[in-house]
């Protein structure tokens, strides 16, 4: 006992003595731990180190985006494992999931933008390690990364804060509380950043890392959205408040133009870079090779690597994704973990050019087309290739595990009814109660059954639709996404968090459409043909590579807004060029931010239950058909139309009191 | 040496506690606020639907950028909160199918209960509102009427927002609207889709629709539904403006 009331003397004694002389040490000293700018920013290898954080957190819809959650940026950073079944493809109609909410999360990454600032007002100090000609490229480099993180904020909310200086957290308060910008001005903003970078850029780079021509793409993009939001904003008719009458969130229409002029501009710029579509002699692969090959410099204008890859680009993030693991189904080869967790839907399917799937009868109603074989419809010439490498039809086999992807969802005894009688807005009618069979089969099952007499008669497909199960491990919708799927993975890559297929953030592709879209509309607002004419040269380019039948733009176009509930009327050419940017870029996460910004999305999302596009066999006819039924989870989407311009984050209003808030709320 | 750590333990957990035990300097908000809607035109109460249109609160007292606060409207166009905090609110009708309202600035709400009256102009009345059973089918029909197709607001005179749709709405309790119907009457096939000016649907300017607008829904044996029409014109909330509520007995055989 003395023993230990010594020792915890002898404690005590050692600690207060450790106090009293610790305030002898000099405490301003630099902490070893920590490298300063001084370190990282006389080298290109301490640069990217600084840079590789801010481009692990750029404002980049890719395959790890959770709609209601936001941008995974490390593993273990907002990387959900259910974010895939959470895309914007969703709300977009692009596919049947989850979504909780219609809102997009907070997005305010000030503190970033600080970061790029403090890099902007440093580096030139560092010229006695660093070339003019790089420091120039850095600088480039440098406002590219901030016009994307503002990017990210003014299509969200409209006209932001803009900062471009580091602010004294000493300052006076008043001071560091920047009003918000208008929304012209901040679109602004993102131009005169961008142009620098264009101009100050280096021309090529290293997969993943930007150069002027990535910088060129977004300056398409957002000059678009800008464009768009300018065009249509005011047929939402919001009741003005004090942020729509300071300019801060919406535009009038007469400021779309200039928008959409610099679409035109910065599209020519990477033209002239020469940039090109990736073409192939077989349509479909070269379609798939778009997404699963290194295109630097052909295509891919901007990529996003995923997975380990050390010192070879900028990211050095080890960030996972899951997306042959949550869009293919679980089985042997296939997905290992969830499985197929994300549907395409008929709202997207149907756009693309393929056999007819009903015709008229007799009495002049539709009636489905019998086939001989499910695979009778992508075999078939009509089907457009760029359709095959975008979904698995039922019959196609998937390349790395050599499966066929039989995605039967069940059978009628007889049909002897009309497409409407099959494919009420209701689960189930008289008309299917008493002619469709489906199943409750478990995973990795096909149920055979004896029907009228008939023996053996398959009911579904391995991968078809189960009534049991949920929506996640099998087919709900009867296609299955191809896109981004790595042909050559491992089963052990088919895990949640196994996939590291890069994502494609801008590719020559998108730059046509958005091209073609800019002139049209500019042809549309100054009553110019020839621009009409020429936006249908690049959507015919991007439908060659696709293998698709070219369009010829009609003379006198109908109006074709009835049947979207459009505020607005849209002709039949401009939705052709707006469906076209469906076909190419679905599943990029594009669809949602189209359909908001055209302001849309709304009228389209109301009450709206995703659809499949299903394979069923008709036992008495010994044929098959093709239902375009509600997909059987039966989630109705609704999209608020309040979130068009999403409100100031409340938080940042009790930091920041002069932030008005957007009207319409 | 362990009755010292048990000392030590009981001192630090009865420390922890110590804050337990303090009583909350604030008392629970308990000024009461309540009123009504009325309709400018008629004098009526405001006709409207649970969770359609709220008074819109911010509380200038406590903030100088306050966030704001709704205080929904009941079905019969009354409201009623009594949890709020006493000090002085800017007051606004919002997001309903009516005319911009003006805000009431400096309501000062206190203990005792403050009543506050606010008077709205509808988009549209929904008139000569008819339901018609035949067997298990319902015809409905109403026609439109606008009581204004132009306001001056700041300044600027304001058209009526184009019209958009006329829609049913069928309910199995007594409220119904919006908020209450039975979705499976929510889609396309039972609407009438106008999506256009007021000029092009009262084209004789007797402030009346040309058209008397019929939509006939089917219903079901030995329910009784509440049953109304709407419309809504194209503004920031594109709520619906409502005709009165009627009773429909569908008998059982």
């Amino acid at each position: 006992m003395t023993m230990r009331k010594n020792n915890i003397y002898i404690l005590f004694v050692a600690v207060i003595l450790g106090f009293t002389v610790s305030s002898c040490h000099d405490l301003e000293l630099e902490p070893k731990g920590i490298f300063d700018e001084g370190t990282l920013f006389n080298s290109d290898y301490g640069i990217r180190t600084y840079l590789g954080a801010i481009y692990n957190e750029l404002p980049i819809e890719d395959l790890n985006y959770y709609h209601n959650r936001g941008y995974a940026s490390g593993n273990d950073i907002g990387n959900y494992w259910e974010a895939q079944k959470n895309s914007p493809a969703v709300l977009g109609a692009e596919a049947a999931g989850r979504r909780d909410g219609d809102g997009t999360p907070e997005y305010w990454p000030y503190e970033r933008i600080r970061r790029i600032n403090n890099f902007i007002e440093a580096i030139p100090d560092y010229s006695a390690f660093h070339s003019e000609e790089q420091i120039n490229e850095y600088l480039g480099e440098a406002h590219f990364l901030r016009a994307f993180y503002y990017f990210g904020m003014v299509k969200r909310y409209g006209g932001v804060p803009i900062i471009r200086e580091v602010q004294d957290p000493a300052a006076p308060l008043e001071e560091l509380w920047t009003p918000r910008s208008t929304e012209y001005d901040s679109w602004k903003f993102i131009y005169e950043d961008l142009k620098f970078a264009m101009e100050n850029m280096a021309g090529t780079s290293v997969t993943g890392r930007a150069n002027r021509y990535s910088a060129a793409a977004l300056m398409t993009r957002a000059m678009l959205y800008a464009g768009s939001t300018a065009n249509y904003f005011e047929t939402l008719n919001i009741t003005a408040g004090p942020a729509i009458n300071a300019g801060l969130m919406g535009m009038r229409r007469e400021q779309a133009a200039e928008f959409y002029q610099y679409v035109v501009e910065a599209a020519h710029f990477i033209q002239e870079g020469g940039y090109r579509l990736h073409d192939g002699a077989n349509k479909e692969i070269a379609f798939t090779e778009v997404f699963t090959e290194d295109l630097n410099g052909v295509e891919d204008l901007f990529v996003k690597l995923f997975g380990p890859y050390g010192n070879q680009s900028i990211y050095n993030s080890r960030l996972n994704h899951s997306w042959d693991s949550m869009v293919l189904p679980l089985g042997t080869g296939l997905a290992s973990d969830v499985g197929s967790a994300l549907h395409p839907a008929w709202d997207l399917i149907k756009l693309y050019q393929m056999p007819a799937l009903a015709e008229e009868n007799e009495n002049g109603d539709l009636v489905p087309v019998r086939f001989n074989s499910l695979n009778d419809l992508w075999q078939s010439e009509e089907m457009e290739p760029r359709a095959r490498g975008t979904f698995f039809f039922s019959g196609m086999t998937e390349l790395a595990s050599g499966e066929v992807m039989d995605l039967q969802a069940g059978v009628y005894r007889r049909f002897p009814g009309t497409l409407a009688d099959a494919t009420a807005d209701a689960q189930t009618n008289d008309y299917m109660e008493q002619y469709r069979i489906r199943t409750h089969a478990g995973r990795g099952e096909i149920d055979i059954q004896t029907v009228d007499g008939v023996p053996g008669v398959k009911i579904n497909g391995l991968y078809g639709l189960s009534l049991s199960g949920g929506d996640e491990g099998r087919s709900t919708t009867g296609v299955f996404i191809r896109k981004y799927v790595n042909p050559r993975a491992t089963a052990g890559e088919r895990g949640l968090y196994r996939s590291s297929t890069p994502f494609k953030v801008f590719r020559y592709a998108e730059v046509l459409l958005n091209r073609a879209e800019a002139l049209y509309e500019l042809g549309l607002l100054t009553g110019n043909e020839s621009q009409k004419a020429e936006a249908f040269v690049y959507i015919n380019e991007v439908r060659a590579r696709a293998g698709a039948r070219p369009y010829t733009m009609v003379a006198a176009p109908e109006d074709v807004s009835e049947e979207i509930n459009a505020l607005y009327p849209i002709d039949e050419n401009l939705q052709f060029i707006r469906d076209e940017r469906a076909r190419e870029l679905a599943f990029e996460n594009h669809r949602f931010f189209d359909l908001r910004r055209w302001r849309v999305l709304h009228t389209k999302m109301e009450n709206f239950y995703p659809r499949g596009l299903m394979g069923y066999y008709v036992v008495n006819e010994g044929k098959y058909i093709f239902l375009n039924d509600r997909e059987k989870e039966n989630r109705g989407l609704n999209y608020n139309r309040a979130n068009y311009h999403q409100q100031i984050p409340g938080g940042q209003i009790n930091r920041n009191p002069n932030l008005i808030r957007n009207d319409g709320h | 040496m362990k009755k010292l750590l048990y000392s030590l333990l009981i001192a630090a957990s009865l420390f922890c506690m110590a804050s337990c035990m303090e009583i909350d300097n604030f008392d629970a908000p308990d000024a009461h606020v309540t009123g009504r809607l009325t309709d400018k035109t008629t004098g009526e109460n405001f006709i409207t639907d649970h969770g359609d249109t709220h008074i819109r609160i911010w509380e200038m007292s406590y903030s100088i950028n306050p966030a704001p606060q709704s205080i929904p409207v009941r079905f019969d166009g009354t409201y009623n909160n009594e949890k709020l905090f006493a000090g002085t609110y800017d007051m606004l009708p919002h997001n309903g199918p009516y005319w911009p309202a003006d805000t009431i600035r400096n309501v000062a709400i206190g203990r005792k209960t403050v009543t506050q009256h606010f008077e709205v102009t509808p988009y549209l009345h929904i008139t000569d509102f008819e339901a018609v059973l035949e067997g298990t089918t319902l015809t409905l029909s109403c026609r439109l009427s606008a009581p204004f197709t132009e306001m001056t607001i700041n300044g600027e005179i304001v058209p009526l927002p184009n019209v958009l749709e006329v829609r049913p709405f069928l309910s199995l309790t007594q409220y119904c609207g919006a908020a209450n119907y039975i979705g499976e009457y929510w889609t396309n096939d039972y609407r009438v889709n106008l999506r256009r000016a007021w000029s092009n649907i009262d084209t004789d300017g007797d402030g009346k629709s040309d058209a008397t607008y019929t939509i006939t829904v089917p219903v079901k044996k030995g329910y009784t539904y509440n049953v109304r029409m709407g419309a809504n014109v194209n503004y920031t909330d594109q709520k619906f403006n409502y005709s009165e509520v009627k009773r429909i007995v569908v008998p059982n055989d």
